[in-house]
């Protein structure tokens, strides 16, 4: 007990990396919540415009008034393109044909030109697909103008979950399982090696203490320092971006703590195979968390990465947490939707106490002898 | 100077000694090119559709195999209510259930409105919204097909479309904008972590205290542990091209030179911030955090995953000091584009200042320490 209490001290001693720890979490809610957008939101356009008639005109205007678009640049000559684009600031350029007006009523048909810059292939597919929105928006008030009667195909929308189609609601998630590695896994690591490394490690297993002792002392801490943090990140996600969590609060509590248990044995885990300090982060970092960041589904979802990666991510933790956390957060689905995610959980955190176990004990009886 | 020559080879000798480091330095940069590169896509490939034909008629059919036969929708389940659909979406069987009313066909021969119903998950809202889009294109070309069977002529329901062309990465090849992002983040795992790690390591275990009392000179100690590290991240970038050029087919569109002189201005801007850092902390897991909380907040602002122009007023200011921000924009420019010294110039100098300005933070950091 008194070693626990020795842990605790020295954690709540280390003032700049407890103020790092909340900080991390706030700092992401804030970047994700406010800064990072997946979505398009005054991007630079230029427009090329060859036509010069109302119908060019309307549709620039319609384009200004968007959201998505600031018309900043107005070519003279498709040979400025290029250029333009090299100085880096357009995303795209709107080419209007000549005649266009006229085409439109003598045809019914008119094609309006983008060129697109896809050095940012997301921007670019955006760029098109909202513009294309836009035309299409137009086409339909032109239909209006003439309707004769002919069926015209309304389709209504309903946006579950996220009605006003919010962004931050797929991070929140992402970021509580990535702070958690971080403070279960790589903190853990770090500090049970950190002892072995100084040689204080020596020192603990000749003292009375059982080995279990030691390691469960020096884990303890770090479960209530990430239980608390998810508390405190829950909370601001709630006060902040009025994020609810519109499942069972208490199934997400008991599932963190399943992952919190997950990221400590990892930790421990990792402190028997390794003796020093940066190779312990080098393995957490390039192992656990880098992958855990981006092959997760955290940021870039599963479906869209080539079918192997549905089976590498497989093997990693985090994976199968953002599962389990993001259905019960956002959809409000209960323990029935969950149960296998959370018994795969369960069975690589039992993995990696048992090799762990394996481990040490390896280890003690080198030392014994 | 020959001081300095005994620190760098003592440096490189530790390195070696450690050669769990050594082959990671080697095999990480591979393995995250490999790996991270090809999986890290905002392109949606496909989506589960889910239908309910509550109509059943030829028309209601004939839209349901057009919706299948897009590459961008995969029919799976059929619900036989708004209950059943509302499950599929809670459980992530279906992205998107579109439902079609019993009275679909007699909508589309003018009895009634043809009107249509669509759930969506929307959990990941651009997905949502490019998933919507994609739909109403193609219920708009049904429309198109139904009224031209009418014998209507077409400029009955007149259509403005557009005709996209891309250019500088035709394909829309995510690798291509993702590469340079990754090649970035494997030179600050190197320059800042590892080379900072090195700093405080000797902070921590009392060895800078003896080398102080040594004849070795402040700025040589400092010099002798950014250099290998320096040596390092550039080995790391070009090992890192090599396989993005091998494995992905990267395109460089720009000069080559141009490009590892701005990375190595950035490697001096890293390497500064990581002696900064080393200032500020005591021990290995303080700086550990620091760091990262630094590294983490630059990376994500920086428009690595998404452009930096979309961000609020606030965010853009904050790029001015981000040197990440900076070095990303170069490399896209000059990989892809092929952007020439005075389309960068701006930024180049900017990476400079903002070098200078960490180096210079550092040194007053470590005046303070003596």
């Amino acid at each position: 007990m008194a070693f626990v209490r020795k842990e605790f001290l020295h954690i709540f001693r280390d003032v700049r990396t407890l103020v790092i720890l909340f900080g991390i979490p706030a700092s992401q809610l804030l970047i994700f919540g406010y800064a990072v957008r997946t979505d398009l939101k005054n991007a630079s356009i230029a427009v090329l415009d060859n036509a010069r008639d109302n119908v060019s005109n309307d549709l620039i205007h319609k384009l200004e008034a968007s959201d998505f678009f600031t018309v900043t640049n107005r070519l003279d000559s498709y040979d400025d393109i290029d250029a333009t684009f090299k100085k880096g600031k357009i995303k795209a350029v709107i080419i209007f044909p000549e005649e266009l007006s006229a085409t439109l009523t003598r045809d019914g048909h008119a094609t309006v030109g983008i060129i697109a810059d896809a050095s940012e292939p997301n921007t670019a597919s955006l760029v098109t697909g909202y513009t294309s929105g836009i035309m299409n928006d137009y086409s339909a008030t032109l239909t209006k103008q003439i309707t004769t009667g002919l069926p015209v195909i309304i389709p209504e929308v309903r946006m579950y979950f996220n009605p006003n189609l919010e962004s931050h609601f797929m991070f929140v998630p992402g970021i509580i399982t990535l702070v958690l590695i971080l403070l279960s896994a790589l903190l853990t690591s770090v500090s049970i090696v950190r002892e072995k490394e100084f040689g204080t490690m020596e020192v603990l297993l000749v003292s009375p203490l059982k080995p279990w002792q030691i390691i469960v002392g020096k884990v303890a801490p770090y479960f209530f320092l990430s239980l608390f943090n998810v508390i405190i990140i829950l909370l601001m996600a709630w006060f902040v971006f009025k994020l609810p969590v519109r499942g069972s609060i208490a199934l997400l509590i008991a599932e963190c703590m399943l992952y919190i248990l997950m990221g400590l044995s990892f930790g421990i885990l990792i402190s028997t195979i390794v003796d020093k300090m940066e190779n312990a982060i080098i393995i957490t970092f390039m192992g656990l968390l880098l992958p855990g960041l981006l092959l997760s589904g955290f940021i870039f979802p599963i479906e869209n990465m080539p079918k192997i990666y549905d089976y590498v991510s497989m093997i990693l933790p985090p994976r199968w947490f953002i599962e389990i956390i993001r259905p019960i957060m956002i959809k409000g689905a209960g323990f029935a939707y969950v149960w296998k995610e959370t018994l795969i959980l369960a069975g690589m955190t039992l993995f990696f106490i048992v090799l762990s176990a394996r481990k040490f004990k390896v280890r003690l009886d080198d030392k014994a002898r | 100077m020959r001081r300095l020559l005994f620190l760098l080879k003592k440096e490189f000798r530790q390195i070696v000694r450690n050669p769990f480091m050594l082959r990671a330095i080697i095999l990480v940069p591979l393995l995250q090119m490999l790996i991270i590169v090809p999986a890290i896509t905002f392109e949606v490939k496909r989506l589960d559709l889910a239908v309910t034909d509550n109509d059943r008629s030829p028309a209601s059919r004939e839209l349901i195999s057009k919706l299948a036969g897009s590459t961008f929708f995969k029919t799976t389940a059929a619900p036989m209510n708004i209950a059943g659909a509302e499950e599929l979406l809670l459980s992530g069987d279906a992205d998107m259930v579109l439902i079609i009313p019993d009275d679909f066909s007699e909508g589309l021969a003018g009895v009634t409105k043809p009107r249509l119903q669509v759930l969506v998950d929307a959990v990941n809202s651009t997905q949502a919204m490019l998933a919507w889009s994609y739909l109403t294109s193609v219920v708009r070309d049904y429309n198109m097909d139904v009224v031209m069977t009418r014998g209507v002529a077409p400029t009955a329901l007149p259509g403005i479309t557009t005709s996209p062309r891309y250019w500088y990465n035709p394909t829309l090849n995510y690798k291509h904008f993702m590469l340079p992002g990754v090649l970035v983040i494997l030179i600050i795992a190197i320059g800042l972590m590892l080379a900072g790690l090195n700093l405080v390591k000797e902070l921590e275990t009392g060895t800078l205290e003896q080398i102080n009392v040594t004849p070795i000179r402040k700025w040589e100690l400092i010099v002798s542990k950014v250099i290998p590290f320096f040596i390092m991240g550039l080995i790391d970038l070009a090992l890192g091209l090599t396989v993005g050029w091998i494995a992905f087919d990267i395109p460089f569109e720009g000069s080559i030179l141009l490009f590892f002189a701005c990375s190595a201005i950035f490697l001096v801007a890293v390497l500064g911030m990581a002696l900064f850092f080393s200032t500020l902390v005591s021990n290995r897991q303080q700086y550990l955090f620091v760091a990262f909380f630094f590294t983490m907040i630059f990376i994500l602002m920086s428009g690595i995953f998404t452009p930096s122009e979309s961000m609020p007023q606030w965010a853009q200011q904050f790029n001015w000091v981000n040197p990440v921000a900076y070095l990303m924009r170069i490399n896209r420019m000059v990989m892809l584009k092929g952007a020439g010294f005075s389309d960068i110039m701006r930024d180049m100098i900017m990476l400079s200042v903002l070098a200078m300005g960490f180096i210079f933070l550092a040194i007053r950091g470590y005046r303070k320490r003596a």
